[in-house]
């Protein structure tokens, strides 16, 4: 506080506001930076991959965008110990494994990602790969580890040497009620494979197959040894994400500054009064907050009559 | 929901009800005690609110995060402890009440009748990023309320002057406390769209994906920020200020209900 000899002034708050919004302003234009800088240096794609058999990186992309695939490492990707849990047999709850890659193991999950060589793989679709082999006359025609991605609506395969359409629905927790069949739960507890075998979108054969077993279709017989997990990971590399957390920070400060601002200055000035005793004038300046400062200076007239009535 | 949970939560909507009633009643037939009581009915009807938190965190094993049930009760939890923070801080804002109790009534009602079933933690949910978008998202969307509700009070007490009315805080009073409200709502708004964008990145590869969450986040947040410059630089003050302050909750609310109902992305899937 300055004082002259009957008088002074007094200044509270943080005078930062200008620059505060100079600086948000600032960290707003380096967000809206990131968007060229990504869209200039990004490779996005997505791969999916059966549980146990490796996959040459560059091979297993269903989509990507951005850079072109001959940028990626050439390394080979092994997916392990693959697990997916629900609560209450309904609700998602887990799914993470063991990813290979580069020679070393890393643990994922969903919100875990792996990081290799400035890639990012998230985990972004888990499902169930059940292996159905189809022989005919005692020699296999057909045989993979399918992986279902529309588990409500099932999946169509091509049988290639037989010239038809495969459809497949996988049901972790089998039942039957007369014609109708369906899952009671998510959880694998009787995992059953409906198989139907279709030609020119017309239904010719169907059957139901257990886990382990085997069933006479039409003329051939469908076998379901075995069941995996496929897992899809989307994976990411840019520059803009730095540049975006950059942006963020600043303008985050910027706006803490403009916030924490409320600088507000008051004068009081003291002279004889005509009638004797003392007049005291108290005048306040407030840019943003006028009224909240007009408080202010009453509770201090009020303060300053009290205690010299 | 568990028993315990219904008890506790519908006590809690009780006495915000009985708490809504004194405060109008206060107001409109001058009773300052039946505002006192308004106010203890309110921090009463807080405590329990607090209890069904509890225990539904106790049944689910996380907070209310999930849905449009818990983002009620989470929310309007939050709407609560600001108002019961600024009229702490700043005594003038005591009558808010009257306005903020019903919203409150209004949301939590409208959550209980979307569903309250007993969810664990969904994966996507579980980051730490989660903590810091959610606590500000609760932070920014009850300061916006509480700036529609100054917003609202203005409008009413400039009509009349005279009255119940006049019992409500002076117009400068309000017009400055909405502003100090949207600042503050700005500044956690923005801290949850930058979190939420980089917890995105990290889940699903990306960190912005115009999903109908995120555009109208997005929205809001240049809806309050043009709020802001037409204060501060065009000097917009008193009627037409209130009037933003109203107009702007539009997009909190597509944002809040698009939550629950629009938006798989925000909801379902890893």
């Amino acid at each position: 506080m300055l004082c002259r000899q009957q008088g002074g002034e007094g200044q509270k708050g943080v005078d930062a506001g200008f620059w505060g919004s100079v600086v948000f302003h600032v960290g707003i234009l380096l967000c809206f930076l990131a968007a060229p800088i990504s869209a200039k240096s990004t490779f996005r794609g997505k791969f999916l991959i059966t549980e146990g058999i490796p996959l040459a990186l560059k091979q297993g992309f269903v989509h990507h965008e951005g850079r072109p695939l001959e940028t990626l490492p050439d390394t080979v990707v092994l997916v392990s110990e693959l697990q997916g849990q629900y609560a209450q047999g309904r609700f998602e709850y887990y799914f993470g494994g063991k990813l290979w890659i580069g020679g070393q193991e890393h643990p994922f999950e969903v919100n875990r990602p792996v990081r290799y060589q400035g890639y990012q793989l998230s985990l972004h679709e888990f499902g169930h790969s059940p292996q159905v082999v189809i022989r005919r006359d005692g020699q296999v025609v057909f045989d993979y580890f399918l992986n279902i991605r529309n588990p409500g609506e099932g999946d169509y395969f091509d049988v290639a040497s037989e010239g038809l359409r495969l459809f497949v629905m996988f049901f972790p927790d089998f039942y039957r009620q007369g014609n109708i069949v369906g899952t009671r739960s998510a959880d694998l507890r009787n995992p059953v494979l409906m198989v139907k075998f279709l030609k020119d979108g017309e239904e010719l054969y169907k059957g139901l197959i257990r886990l382990g077993g085997a069933e006479e279709v039409g003329p051939y017989q469908v076998g379901f040894p075995e069941l995996r997990q496929w897992a899809g990971f989307v994976v990411v590399k840019e520059w803009g994400v730095p540049v975006l957390w950059a942006g963020f920070l600043v303008g985050v400060g910027g706006l803490f500054l403009r916030f924490a601002s409320n600088e507000r200055r008051m004068e009081f000035r003291v002279e004889p009064a005509p009638e004797g005793g003392s007049l005291l004038e108290l005048r306040g300046y407030s840019r943003y907050y006028p009224a909240f400062l007009e408080r202010e200076v009453q509770a201090l007239a009020e303060e300053v009559l009290g205690e010299h009535p | 929901m568990s028993t315990l949970e219904a008890a506790l939560l519908w006590a809690a909507i009780g006495l915000y009800s009985l708490s809504f009633l004194l405060y109008l009643g206060g107001l409109v037939f001058r009773r300052g005690r039946w505002s006192g009581w308004g106010f203890a009915l309110a921090v009463a009807g807080f405590a329990l609110h607090t209890g069904a938190i509890l225990a539904r965190w106790a049944a689910t094993g996380h907070l209310p995060v999930m849905a449009t049930y818990e983002n009620s009760l989470a929310g309007t939890w939050f709407v609560m402890l600001i108002y019961f923070g600024l009229r702490r801080v700043f005594p003038p804002s005591r009558p808010f009440g009257v306005a903020v109790v019903p919203l409150v009534l209004l949301v939590l009602g409208n959550g209980v009748q979307a569903g309250a079933e007993l969810q664990p933690l969904e994966p996507p949910y579980r980051s730490n990023w989660l903590y810091v978008h959610v606590l500000f998202a609760w932070f920014a969307f009850g300061s916006f309320v509480l700036a529609f509700a100054a917003g609202l009070m203005y409008l009413l007490k400039e009509r009349g002057r005279k009255g119940v009315l006049s019992r409500l805080p002076e117009l400068k009073i309000l017009d400055e406390l909405s502003f100090r409200l949207i600042l503050f709502g700005f500044f956690s708004h923005s801290v949850m769209i930058g979190s939420g964008a980089i917890w995105a990145h990290g889940l699903w590869g990306r960190y912005w994906g115009w999903d109908p969450v995120e555009t109208w986040s997005l929205i809001s947040w240049l809806t309050y920020g043009l709020n802001l410059h037409l204060r501060v630089t065009l000097g917009w003050r008193g009627r037409r200020a209130a009037w933003l302050a109203i107009g702007s909750l539009f997009g909190v609310v597509f944002t809040f209900f698009g939550i629950g109902y629009i938006s798989g992305l925000h909801t379902s899937i890893f």
